[in-house]
């Protein structure tokens, strides 16, 4: 997926910071206290509105969103989107850390959703997480974490890149077509956040090269390309007829003792071959 | 008397004893022939030629890719538990401890982490399947496309056909056997199919799983089938395919000196003994590399199977994915005929595989009924001779080739960035659509080939004398040409025994003359040509 989705990941960044340009996200002085109104008017406004509630067609009502949900989007770099015919991918952030505070915390006016979770991954079950992980994420995001379409043109995200913050955020928001899972206990969620970032992450369970955890899929491409192809090419290299080095023998057929060696040596079946 | 005696290369004195004395294991076997007798078996056996075609090779990788698996799975055997009692996991591989596991995953996670070698041996042992299975591939290509299925050899077309099922069916039973979430997935598919058998499906998933999905018994049975009675039919079936090409002897490509009634090539002993033994090492050294460098089915990331966990990504090992396509791609189709519902199942699990494989079976027969052709062919066809059969071949590839990766659909639309239902929907049309396209167009480029007028190819006539005692004899001087020529060794020419020239077409050749630099290869032929005089 990287390879393909990278370059046209990074093409519409570039697309998307060029345009901005030289907008408020970039002009503010740093000494100076960000309005995240002001913000919010000038770089998410045309498409959530001037009061979040959404544009017809451009873009949806923040009312249900909250803080979680918006930090969860500017820190991931998914808003603002380049194309809104396509799911929000991860990509640069866009923002300054105090851009972002105040662009949450005007959005957490907006919305009634929830806050940012306070994820701790030290000392969670890992265990459990791994357990919560595979009833309820590995479905779509794959036992590795690798991310996996979801139909409709949608791709549930490769997890390894998120921190555990963002994953807690994610399970309580819900961002784009994921369901929101509110049932959890706030520990869950560390599990769950520690089970990726310690078990998936940060997996150095053995030294073995691995292929993207596609499972099977890459294993078999691997075991065509890295074993049977170079075996065949030995074949090749081992089977090269070596000129001189040829003999005949008489043909089978099932049919009789007709399988003597035939290279006339003098011996008594040379009477045999001539007859 | 020796073994070897008819292997002399003349060192012999005057009394026609041999006086050259024989390495070790030439002496080995005459002491065990001596004893035993069976010596002119052995000599005939050892004599046999095999032609030196590279792709003559790919059913030995096979076979080499078979030991590798006997060994490494009889390791894995002294420590693999078949059960699914629920243990409680207690190993060194942290995010999984105190999950419950089944006994079978418990002992899997031992193996990988515990075991001394275990992890290298179990991935060793993964990749040869995966290797086994697509040598079979390789080899049945070879043997399809050239034609050498046709009578005799196809009674062991089906004979490996056979095996081939037998690998199919060995690679799933292994598969399954860790228990874990990926392998659980794989075999609630395959309890589906076998529900979804009209009239007995029922009743045969509770025979084989031991009741309702997923019951506590189904590792337990499979364990047994997958390292007993799997490995002695592979074995069983193997003697019978192997003593078959032993005795009806292998087929050659077309050339000069080759005909249908002889074989050319290298003799088992000692040339040919050795390429293999060396292909045996070069294999094992192939698959232990594998292993030792790449991961493979890292159960301790997909956890134990548990009913109410998926992931996606879930595949088979590439041997099953047409299957799995098959299964992907067949659109719900479901309806009802006399009170039991035909499900897509049966269409996708059970109607296509077999199709696939039932036309792999009738292959020789249904190209004799087409073609009209019955007599024995031993002269390989070159795939472009052949163009309907090179064409059905292609096309029925393309088939397979398109369930394949509908059985990977959603890793296909994940690396190329499409849409799932998008790479759905284009493979459910190739699947309609490719055999036929690749039939035309296979068939019109082996047309073209066949038809093209071939490069510049020399010719060299090597005069052949008659002898008063109505043998054959080559000139001294003509050796080299009549080698060139691609002749048969002196002293074999009842098959020409009316010409008196033999015309040899010199093909391209390396740079380097190659018989300049086999003297000796020349020399024993004049010995040979001597002792015919």
């Amino acid at each position: 997926m990287t390879l393909v989705a990278a370059p046209l990941a990074l093409a519409a960044a570039f697309g998307i910071v060029t345009f901005l340009g030289s907008g408020a996200a970039t002009g503010a002085a740093p000494s100076e206290p960000v309005d995240g109104a002001e913000l919010f008017a000038t770089q998410c406004s045309s498409c959530h509105g001037l009061d979040g509630l959404g544009v017809e067609g451009r873009g949806p009502t923040l009312e249900p969103e909250g803080e979680a949900s918006a930090d969860f989007v500017l820190r991931t770099g998914r808003m603002p989107m380049a194309t809104t015919d396509r799911q929000a991918h991860r990509g640069p952030v866009r923002y300054s850390e105090e851009e972002i505070v105040a662009l949450v915390e005007h959005v957490g006016m907006i919305g009634s959703g929830p806050d940012t979770p306070n994820i701790e991954i030290e000392g969670a079950d890992v265990s459990n997480g791994g357990e919560l992980y595979r009833l309820n994420c590995a479905a779509c995001h794959v036992a590795s974490g690798a991310g996996a379409p979801i139909g409709g043109g949608r791709q549930a995200p490769n997890l390894l890149e998120a921190t555990p913050t963002e994953v807690g955020q994610a399970i309580i928001v819900g961002p784009g077509s994921m369901p929101v899972f509110s049932e959890f206990e706030p520990q869950e969620l560390n599990d769950i956040a520690a089970y990726i970032h310690e078990a998936l992450t940060d997996d150095d369970t053995t030294s073995a090269s691995r292929f993207g955890g596609a499972g099977p899929v890459a294993e078999g491409l691997a075991a065509w390309i890295l074993a049977l192809i170079p075996l065949v090419a030995l074949t090749r290299w081992i089977g090269r007829p070596k000129d001189g080095r040829d003999h005949p023998e008489d043909a089978a057929g099932p049919d009789g003792d007709d399988g003597e060696p035939s290279i006339d040596d003098g011996t008594e079946d040379s009477e045999l071959v001539s007859t | 008397m020796s073994v070897f005696d008819r292997f002399s290369r003349g060192d012999t004195d005057d009394a026609g004893e041999v006086t050259k004395r024989r390495g070790l294991v030439e002496r080995y076997v005459d002491s065990v022939t001596s004893r035993t007798g069976g010596g002119s078996f052995v000599t005939k056996s050892l004599r046999k030629v095999f032609p030196s075609h590279f792709s003559f090779l790919w059913g030995e990788l096979a076979l080499y890719s078979l030991i590798v698996l006997f060994l490494t799975g009889t390791y894995l055997t002294l420590f693999f538990e078949g059960s699914q009692e629920v243990v409680t996991y207690t190993g060194s591989h942290e995010p999984l401890q105190g999950q419950e596991v089944s006994a079978a995953f418990d002992s899997v996670m031992r193996i990988s982490f515990e075991v001394k070698g275990g992890l290298l041996i179990r991935q060793m042992h993964h990749w040869s399947a995966l290797l086994f299975v697509g040598a079979i591939a390789l080899h049945m290509a070879r043997v399809f496309f050239t034609g050498a299925f046709r009578r005799p050899r196809d009674l062991n077309w089906i004979v490996g056909l056979t095996l081939l099922l037998l690998a199919l069916a060995a690679g799933f039973t292994g598969y399954s056997l860790p228990d874990d979430l990926l392998s659980g997935t794989g075999l609630r598919i395959t309890n589906g199919i076998i529900l979804a058998i009209p009239f007995i499906g029922e009743r045969l998933a509770y025979l084989i799983f031991g009741g309702e999905w997923p019951g506590t018994d189904i590792i337990g049975r499979l364990y047994p089938v997958h390292i007993l009675l799997i490995p002695a039919a592979i074995v069983a079936v193997l003697s019978i395919h192997l003593a078959l090409v032993w005795r009806q002897k292998h087929t050659q490509f077309r050339g000069p000196g080759r005909t249908e009634q002889n074989v050319v090539g290298e003799r088992v002993w000692p040339a040919f003994a050795m390429k293999s033994i060396g292909l045996l090492f070069l294999t094992a050294g192939v698959l232990t590399a594998m292993g030792a460098i790449f991961e493979i089915n890292p159960v301790w990331l997909y956890g134990p199977y548990d009913t109410a966990a998926a992931t996606s990504f879930a595949q088979p090992d590439w041997y099953i994915g047409f299957l799995e396509g098959s299964v992907r791609l067949f659109p719900p189709w479901e309806f009802r005929a006399g009170g039991f519902v035909i499900n897509t199942l049966v269409f996708s699990g059970i109607l296509i595989p077999g199709i696939v494989f039932g036309g792999l079976f009738l292959a020789p027969t249904i190209e004799r009924r087409l073609t009209g052709d019955t007599a024995d062919h031993h002269l390989l066809d070159r795939p472009r001779d052949a163009p309907n059969r090179t064409a059905a071949g292609a096309a029925s590839i393309a088939f397979v080739a398109v369930l394949f990766l509908g059985g990977a659909q959603d890793v296909v639309a994940s690396t190329l960035d499409f849409s799932v239902g998008h790479v759905t929907t284009v493979l459910q049309f190739a699947m309609i659509l490719a055999p036929p396209i690749v039939f035309v167009i296979t068939k019109r480029t082996c047309v073209e080939l066949r038809d093209r007028t071939g490069p510049e190819r020399t010719e060299r006539r090597v005069p052949v004398e008659r002898t008063a005692d109505g043998g054959y004899h080559i000139p001294d001087d003509q050796l080299e040409d009549w080698m060139l020529a691609g002749g048969a060794a002196p002293g074999h020419f009842d098959e020409m025994a009316d010409h008196s020239t033999v015309r040899g077409k010199h093909a391209h050749r390396d740079e380097s003359d190659p018989v300049h630099a086999d003297e000796e290869a020349l020399d024993e032929m004049r010995d040979d040509a001597g002792a015919d005089r």
